[in-house]
């Protein structure tokens, strides 16, 4: 398998489903080496067989993104399998429940804040010192519309998304003397957590659709993969600090 | 005073309380009496409040750090810190409004939108404290409470705004401006016609 991204070390989290998922599948089909960081093995070894059975090359690496420990583990370990690390893609996400503010449990709050801003911050520091070291360091955080315009339904998801935001441009700033980029997509796709709110609302997804001027919501690896692909490969050297939205021409508030 | 729908209006602040105990609020607070407002501390009760001002941003907290080095005590007291107190604070205003609707004033530096080399922690803070604006500005506007942002420069926020770097590489264009008036506006019944809205008051830095 040969591609853009050959000889390119990727750690990519929440990589057991969906946009992590899809992530991982386009950038090993482009030909970099993929850790599957994965808070269970039930959901990332699946993914790493998978594209090891299509010719690339992926290892799952048990990985919880709310604590420093695993991703400092999870960036050795890389490095040690790999002898380097050149993209860092902080995806992972949980507690993105429905609710009032003034009655949002603190554990939800807490579970956002851990896995956007502190699971950022996390990878991006355990990641430096190999990033700068690379040749072509990469940072790509997985933020959302919600991160720009609030949510009426999930209050304080987009503060979480909103701190990438202003992380990535800062690390665009800190880091560029050291040849490292940081960007952010924020990506509307097909995920196993949109299909079950598709069940619970059935309304939804042609609700979605109607809104979205390309008609279609997107697909993990083809529409948002893609997009990482290219920021983490040698077309994107010039591009930092930037928010790239993946959803299709919905969210034009940028 | 209310206008032709019943609602109320005019631009008088009212009863105003202050978040914060740094420079940066006493520097609003006196812009704010200067406007008319009866500006209260964090401790006075909430009986007639109209409105709720949240800056907690102190130069002397506000310091550079660069990110390889930022400790967890470091981000936590920047991001989680200032997001749960922002948090508590619009939870609290709304439990003192009792349903009355009032006004709720965000503050946050520029570096939120610009980010800030050495301030990525606080500039995590800042944006969250934005964001979190427009979000509880459509979750509480049907209740008739308006939620807005201030943004104010670095100077006076930030320990070091020169090692953040450049808001803006274009020309300033308003060097003298004054946040009292902006933030006044912002607590007064004629703000109940924003929802989620930010006014930049840095002079004209960022656009």
């Amino acid at each position: 398998m040969t591609g853009r991204l050959d000889g390119r070390v990727a750690i990519v989290t929440g990589a057991g489903q969906g946009v992590g998922e899809g992530i991982a599948r386009r950038l090993a089909g482009a030909g970099a080496s993929v850790v599957i960081a994965a808070r269970r093995a039930e959901t990332g070894e699946p993914v790493a067989e998978a594209i090891r059975a299509d010719g690339g090359d992926a290892v799952c690496i048990v990985t919880d993104v709310t604590e420093r420990a695993p991703i400092e583990a999870c960036v050795a370990a890389t490095v040690e399998r790999f002898g380097g690390l050149d993209v860092m893609v902080h995806n992972a996400f949980a507690g993105g429940t429905a609710s009032r503010l003034e009655e949002t449990p603190p554990e939800v709050w807490f579970q956002m804040s851990r896995t956007s801003a502190w699971g950022s911050f996390w990878c991006a520091q355990a990641a430096y010192p190999h990033l700068k070291a690379s040749d072509q360091g990469r940072i790509v955080l997985i933020t959302s519309p919600s991160g720009v315009e609030g949510s009426a339904n999930i209050p304080l998801y987009s503060p979480a998304k909103a701190a990438q935001r202003a992380l990535a441009k800062s690390l665009a700033r800190e880091w560029g003397p050291d040849g490292i980029t940081a960007n952010c997509i924020a990506p509307v796709a097909e995920t196993p957590a949109l299909a079950s709110a598709f069940s619970q609302v059935a309304t939804l997804r042609g609700a979605i659709e109607a809104r979205t001027p390309l008609g279609r919501i997107g697909d993990p690896v083809a529409d948002i993969g893609g997009v990482v692909a290219f920021l983490a490969g040698p077309d994107a050297g010039y591009v930092s600090g930037q928010t790239i939205v993946c959803d299709g021409g919905s969210f034009l508030g940028l | 005073m209310t206008n032709a729908t019943g609602a109320p209006t005019g631009t008088a602040p009212g009863r105003v309380r202050m978040v914060g105990s740094g420079p940066l609020a006493r520097r609003l607070a006196e812009g704010l009496r200067a406007e008319g407002a009866d500006v209260v501390d964090e401790g006075a009760p909430g009986d007639g409040l109209d409105a709720v001002v949240f800056a907690p941003w102190d130069p002397a907290e506000v310091t550079p750090v660069p990110l390889a080095e930022l400790d967890d005590e470091g981000f936590g007291r920047a991001w989680q810190d200032t997001m749960d107190a922002a948090i508590a604070t619009c939870v609290s205003a709304r439990d003192d409004f009792a349903g009355r609707g009032g006004r709720i004033v965000l503050t946050t530096p520029s570096t939120a939108f610009a980010g800030g080399s050495h301030y990525g922690h606080w500039a995590a803070a800042a944006e969250g404290v934005h964001v979190l604006a427009k979000s509880v500005a459509r979750q509480w506007g049907p209740e008739g409470i308006a939620v807005n942002v201030l943004a104010l420069g670095p100077d006076g926020v930030l320990a070091d705004p020169e090692v953040a770097g450049p808001v803006s590489i274009a020309t300033p264009a308003a060097p003298h401006a004054d946040p009292g008036p902006v933030l006044a506006l912002l607590c007064s019944p004629a703000a109940a016609n924003l929802a989620g809205q930010t006014l930049t008051v840095d002079g004209g830095l960022w656009m």
